[in-house]
């Protein structure tokens, strides 16, 4: 592993009166899975969406690769998300009109990539993440398991070098939660990106190799994982 | 961006906008189809709104020539050396059509031509329009040919004099001297081309036109902004999942860009090829009381280009203006933000809106009659109240939930309060449509009564099949001061000898059933009553025996009087009353005879045969040429026709409008149901109870449409009152309030708005079914 590739800097956020982040300083490395955890309004998500440039701190820094990004404009941070993060999200991230071959071929059509490549680079993923045979279904007539590892195959599509996982098992049951994990940590190590894992799970959390705890809107705690 | 390279990654973004805009299958289909359909009937309604102006105008254009006088205001350019022509304009009726009469004589080798004519028919000849042409020879001479004198159709009178297709028209020609010394002929030097005249009517038909047209227009902008904000929540779902994966506002904007102008162009052309099918049809409607020609709703190259780009882009422009929310997070619905209030400074709009409207009234009333008045800003603030209840709109729905609330101590009522409270846009975008439906029917049914009432009363004491016809015109210098009135007429009337034999050939006609002459008195012999007189002319007496006029049905007498004297110049206005004239000694009928024929009244059996050809025996005998012989039928047809048919066609626009704002009521409440499917259903897991439910459902649509339905009737009558005042007293309107098939109709109208609600239940139950809870 080598230096921090994304950091908060003193991060504070609030909604509406209602403070989420206080001061938050959070450093990761590169190539590494972090796991944030905490109790439920602790502020662990914000942290998290701060990090991956979808919240703008109110006062705070968010670097990442050594260069600012909290002060990017919406395209900036845009561009970001579609060509160096990646995102598996609980719910609501996949598009219910598309099917799983558009789904993770998405970003590279938002970048413009050519349709044949695009979906030739898409198909590449389905046998990986054991979604043979799915690719004409919509997310509406998959498992819930089935609709995560879609939702991993289109973060990784493009071979990002951060993923940012939101309770990505939240929705799933043990077995295929699990599964996941194993997947999604897996093909991240082999692509060397650096994995940011929100969860309350313990067993999430022990797919990752450090973990941090977000109490208050601040990171209190950090402790590797055995 | 520049080069090959940029245009191939412009087009890759442009079909995935395209490809993303129609994902979704069935879902899409029917939004874009409900959406195109909305977009056609507004293309519609706004290409004829473009075309219905200049119509109008071009009524008003080719009618022209009949203000042709020896004082014409705007000439047309004539040939060097024309002839001047004399020329008498009357009027006459067949089975309740107008005909207009021109009696001409060329004053010399090269007359003066009315567009329409090649060459001015010589004596005893005629020139016909092509109906009236069909109508000499389909009917009996003695119902009609006869009363053009026995004249030869040498000619045919073009379209460009006609007003419409079906209009009838003649030119008699006549010797100089048989025309020169008749009441009404003028030496004409030119033939008019100002439409002046009437203008305060054709303003007011302006106005109501411009009012019907953006009252139709409101209600379909009101279903296409239902249909877009169909699965709205499903479409802001999908574009903050696209936000999240990287894609950028612009393409965000982009695709909902391409969804919108896929439905609108889809609609556009839609509504260009409606608006072509039905422009034939279109024409036949009378609008100002006659059909139009089909080439006289033309569209102009500007309008056309301006709609079929216009359309696409403001509802392209309209969908991304829809998308802010989903532009501030990719998080999208999960992280919205706090909906704002409807807050009491939404109701300045529509405040500004009624005091612009009245400002614009009083403006249009100073300056009636003149051919500057000003009643385009009637007709924009009348767009800007519309406007302004729409914007007002959800602050009296959340009104209207708050006082459910606190009135209410049932659980459908709180629920349908707090749902209400929570989104009053959403509450008020289901049910605009038939507010601002009931807002236009309102202004249109506090105008009609008022308008079609307004100009001659008290014609029902005319039996229907009386036929009127006066030999004599009023007093030139009108008395009105009470005194001995001793009538001095400009044409004299029918001698003796001629009303004989006129008299004997009207009792001869089968279905005849009396003739009362009404004769001119002795000079001194009557008096003028006291009192006031507001006719437009001055209390003229004529003299009949009582019992003839008692057949007649004009007047009653006195028991032992044996004549009276009754006003003339009220005889086809109306009116048998009016001022008090009296005899002031008694007139032998053998006197009477002697006297000169001033009227006659012919009583028949309303056959319409029978009717024609006592008009046409009046027509052929009268030798002043003056006005012509009139049935009752008649004078309410001259009276009431331009509004009559304005008032069928509001009839038949009001219809469309319900119509239009029911499908948009239909697909608000089922589209709402659509989207609360998860937050319902978990009420009825909770043990809210399926009447409990319906009640509440019923409650959230019928309670607010009641409501302000109430405030917008409210609105239309004030609207009306002012409408009136502008159209002034040139059209003479005195408020009424709206007929019962009015109130009727508005009961009609929101009883069947509960039940489009009500019929959405099966939906509602079906969704929230307990056998249904499952949400993925």
């Amino acid at each position: 592993m080598t230096g921090t590739v994304i950091e908060t800097r003193d991060v504070v956020l609030s909604f509406g009166n209602t403070p989420a982040l206080r001061g938050a300083d959070l450093a990761v490395r590169a190539g590494e899975i972090l796991a944030v955890m905490g109790p439920s309004g602790s502020g662990k998500s914000t942290l998290l969406h701060c990090l991956a440039g979808i919240l703008v701190p109110d006062p705070g820094e968010v670097h990442f690769d050594g260069r600012r990004i909290d002060n990017l404009g919406e395209t900036g941070r845009s561009a970001l998300r579609r060509d160096r993060f990646g995102f598996v999200f609980q719910f609501g991230q996949l598009v219910p009109e598309l099917t799983v071959a558009d789904n993770i071929a998405l970003p590279l059509l938002l970048d413009r990539v050519g349709r044949k490549e695009a979906y030739r680079k898409a198909r590449g993923w389905l046998g990986r993440l054991e979604l043979d045979g799915l690719e004409q279904r919509r997310p509406g007539e998959l498992s819930g398991g089935q609709a995560q590892r879609v939702a991993v195959a289109r973060a990784l599509v493009i071979r990002p070098e951060v993923i940012f996982a939101d309770e990505p098992t939240g929705s799933l049951d043990s077995l295929a939660g699990l599964r996941v994990m194993q997947l999604l940590t897996g093909a991240a190590r082999s692509q060397g990106a650096t994995v940011v894992l929100v969860t309350h799970e313990a067993r999430v959390a022990a797919y990752s190799d450090r973990e941090v705890v977000v109490r208050d809107g601040q990171v209190t705690s950090l402790a590797a994982t055995p | 961006m520049s080069g090959p390279g940029a245009r191939t990654r412009w087009a890759r973004q442009v079909a995935l906008a395209a490809r993303l805009a129609l994902a979704g299958r069935r879902e899409s289909a029917a939004r874009l189809a409900i959406t195109a359909v909305g977009l056609c009937l507004a293309v519609v309604m706004l290409l004829f709104g473009a075309v219905a102006l200049p119509a109008l105008h071009a009524h008003a254009a080719r009618n022209a020539w009949t203000r042709t006088s020896a004082h014409n205001t705007a000439p047309a350019p004539h040939p060097a050396g024309a002839s001047p022509v004399l020329w008498q304009l009357s009027q006459d009726h067949f089975r309740g059509q107008d005909i207009t009469w021109v009696n001409v004589a060329a004053l010399g080798p090269r007359p003066v031509l009315p567009p329409g004519l090649s060459r001015l028919p010589g004596p005893g000849q005629l020139a016909v329009s092509p109906a009236l042409a069909r109508l000499l020879a389909a009917t009996p001479a003695d119902q009609l040919g006869d009363r053009f004198g026995g004249g030869r159709v040498t000619g045919t009178v073009g379209d460009a004099a006609l007003v419409s297709p079906g209009q009838l028209v003649v030119f008699q020609g006549w010797r100089p001297d048989q025309l020169r010394h008749r009441p009404g002929t003028d030496t004409v030097r030119s033939i008019e081309t100002s439409t002046g005249g009437g203008l305060a009517a054709t303003g007011f038909l302006r106005l109501m036109v411009l009012v019907g047209l953006a009252g139709l227009l409101v209600p379909v902008i009101v279903l296409v902004l239902t249909a877009t904000r169909l699965g709205a929540a499903r479409r802001e779902q999908r574009l903050a999942a696209m936000r999240l994966a990287g894609a950028t506002p612009a393409q965000v904007s982009g695709i909902a860009a391409a969804e919108a102008v896929t439905a609108a162009v889809a609609g556009t052309v839609a509504g260009f090829a409606g608006f072509l099918a039905l422009r034939p049809r279109a024409a036949a409607v009378p609008v100002d009381g006659s059909p139009f020609f089909p080439g006289d709703l033309r569209l102009s190259a500007l309008a056309a280009v301006a709609i079929a780009l216009g359309v696409p882009a403001l509802s392209g422009l309209a969908a991304v203006a829809a998308l802010r929310r989903v532009q501030v997070s990719p998080l999208g619905v999960a992280r919205q933000a706090v909906r704002r209030r409807a807050r009491l400074r939404r109701l300045i709009p529509l405040a500004a809106g009624l005091v612009g409207y009245g400002l614009a009234v009083a403006r249009v009333a100073q300056t009636q009659g003149s051919n500057n008045s000003p009643v385009y800003l009637v007709a924009l603030a009348f767009v800007l109240v519309i406007v302004g209840l729409v914007i007002a709109g959800p602050v009296l729905t959340n009104l209207v939930a708050i006082l459910i609330r606190r009135l209410t101590r049932h659980t459908p009522g709180l629920l349908a309060a707090r749902h209400l409270e929570g989104n009053p846009a959403a509450g008020f975008r289901a049910i605009s449509g038939l507010v601002l439906a009931t807002f236009v029917a309102t202004v249109i049914a506090g105008v009609t009564p008022a308008t079609l009432g307004a100009t001659r009363t008290g014609y029902t004491a005319f039996p229907a099949d009386l036929v009127i016809q006066q030999f004599t015109l009023p007093p030139p210098q009108p008395e009105r001061s009470p005194g001995v009135r001793d009538v001095s007429p400009a044409v004299p009337g029918l001698s003796p000898a001629e009303a004989t034999a006129l008299l004997s050939r009207l009792s001869a006609i089968p279905g005849v059933r009396g003739v009362t002459a009404l004769r001119q008195p002795p000079a001194g012999s009557t008096r003028l009553g006291a009192g006031t007189y507001t006719g437009k002319f001055a209390p003229y007496p004529v003299v009949a025996s009582c019992a003839a006029l008692a057949a007649a049905g004009l007047a009653h007498c006195s028991p032992g009087q044996t004549e009276a004297v009754i006003d003339a110049s009220a005889l086809t206005s109306g009116t048998i009353g009016g001022p008090h004239i009296s005899l002031l000694r008694p007139l032998p009928a053998a006197q009477l005879a002697t006297r000169p024929l001033a009227a006659v009244a012919v009583v028949t059996t309303g056959s319409p045969a029978t009717v024609e050809q006592v008009r046409t025996i009046l027509d052929a005998g009268r030798p002043g040429l003056l006005g012509p012989a009139e049935t009752s039928a008649d004078i309410n047809a001259a009276a009431n026709q331009k509004l009559a048919h304005l008032s069928e066609l509001a009839d038949a626009a009001l219809l469309i409008t319900l119509i239009i704002a029911g499908c948009s009521l239909a697909v608000a409440v089922a589209g709402g149901l659509l989207e609360r499917r998860r937050p319902l259903t978990l009420l009825r897991l909770a043990g809210v109870r399926r009447s409990e439910l319906t009640r509440m459902v019923l409650a959230e649509s019928a309670l607010p449409l009641l409501a302000l339905a109430a405030v917008s009737v409210a609105l239309g009558l004030g609207v009306a009152a002012g409408l009136l005042v502008a159209a002034g007293s040139g059209s003479n309107v005195p408020w009424k309030p709206p007929q019962p098939p009015y109130w009727l109709s508005l009961g009609a109208g929101l009883t069947l708005a509960v039940l489009i609600v009500a019929a959405t239940l099966p939906l509602l139950h079906r969704l929230t079914a307990l056998d249904n809870a499952r949400f993925e």
